[in-house]
């Protein structure tokens, strides 16, 4: 139950994130971005993996942290797609969580603020 | 003998009714000064009630503003422990950041949830540099790309100062 609640979490995130309702932050770790609630913080994270057969390969995880900053929870893509939603078609969760990190880490940056920049620029400059 | 009788049964019959008649009236002059005794000093001690509160969210918003300088200072005192390498003494100053922040979001009823999230999110950042400290600690290295470490303690104390400006601004409302 608690398992479906954080994919149910995660996808929720990852659609806020989407609509911009969710503020995102860099952290100390350059693959780690954060963001707040009044009681929680809430991180994504990149990280590499050697794969089944050496090959190198990312994964995504979510952790939930209280509000001394202790994690209360972790999970990862892999954790959501083989032991909490096993119905699930093959690669949605890896897909989902990379999506909510690519854009965390947008939002954290001002990644799309610096593209609306540049081309308020360009068209001024044409 | 008798008219003597009835005249004086006829008298006090006029004076009782009369009697009766002020009884009732002094009761209702009475009871109408009392209700508005009573209403009187309802509305004193709700004033009072009142201009206590005031006093008590007054009092709190500056205590608040003390507490944050005093942790805007921590963290400024943190950048300079970074620059000088004294990696030894941090991790508890850290956790004395993030404790009296803590104590702030939970004492201070006058913060705004969004004032509220963006020191939850201080908390998380320093959450995350001491886990970084003491891993290097452990490992008995400095800690990497202290120049980040420095940039991400910079921006938690500029969120502490924009909460402080907020909260000095509700000051003179």
């Amino acid at each position: 139950m608690t398992e479906q609640k954080l994919w149910e979490l995660i996808k929720k995130i990852c659609h806020q994130t989407q609509e911009g309702k969710i503020t995102w932050d860099a952290t100390v770790s350059k693959n780690r971005f954060q963001t707040a609630f009044p009681k929680f913080t809430v991180e994504i994270g990149e990280y590499e993996t050697s794969g089944q057969y050496g090959e190198e390969s990312m994964d995504y995880r979510l952790t939930i942290n209280d509000e001394s900053g202790k994690a209360l929870e972790s999970i990862s893509d892999v954790d959501v797609q083989t032991k909490i939603t096993p119905t699930l078609p093959p690669g949605r969760a890896f897909a989902t969580m990379r999506d909510l990190y690519n854009n965390a880490r947008r939002r954290a940056l001002g990644v799309d603020a610096a593209i609306d920049a540049l081309l308020s620029s360009l068209e001024e400059d044409s | 003998m008798v008219p003597v009788l009835e005249t004086t049964k006829q008298f006090a019959k006029e004076w009782g009714n009369i009697a009766s008649l002020a009884g009732v009236l002094i009761s209702i002059v009475g009871f109408t000064l009392t209700l508005i005794g009573v209403i009187k000093s309802r509305s004193a001690a709700e004033s009072a009630k009142s201009s206590a509160a005031e006093v008590r969210q007054k009092l709190a918003i500056k205590t608040s503003l003390v507490d944050l300088t005093r942790v805007a200072s921590e963290v400024e005192e943190l950048k300079l422990f970074h620059r000088a390498n004294v990696w030894d003494a941090l991790p508890s100053r850290y956790t004395s950041v993030r404790r009296n922040l803590l104590v702030i979001k939970e004492t201070y009823a006058n913060l705004s949830r969004k004032q509220k999230t963006d020191i939850q999110g201080v908390i998380g950042q320093f959450s995350s540099i001491e886990q970084i400290v003491e891993k290097a600690l452990a490992s008995r290295q400095d800690p990497p790309d202290v120049p980040t470490l420095n940039r991400i303690a910079a921006e938690q104390g500029d969120k502490i100062n924009a909460i402080l400006v907020s909260i000095q601004q509700t000051i003179g409302e």
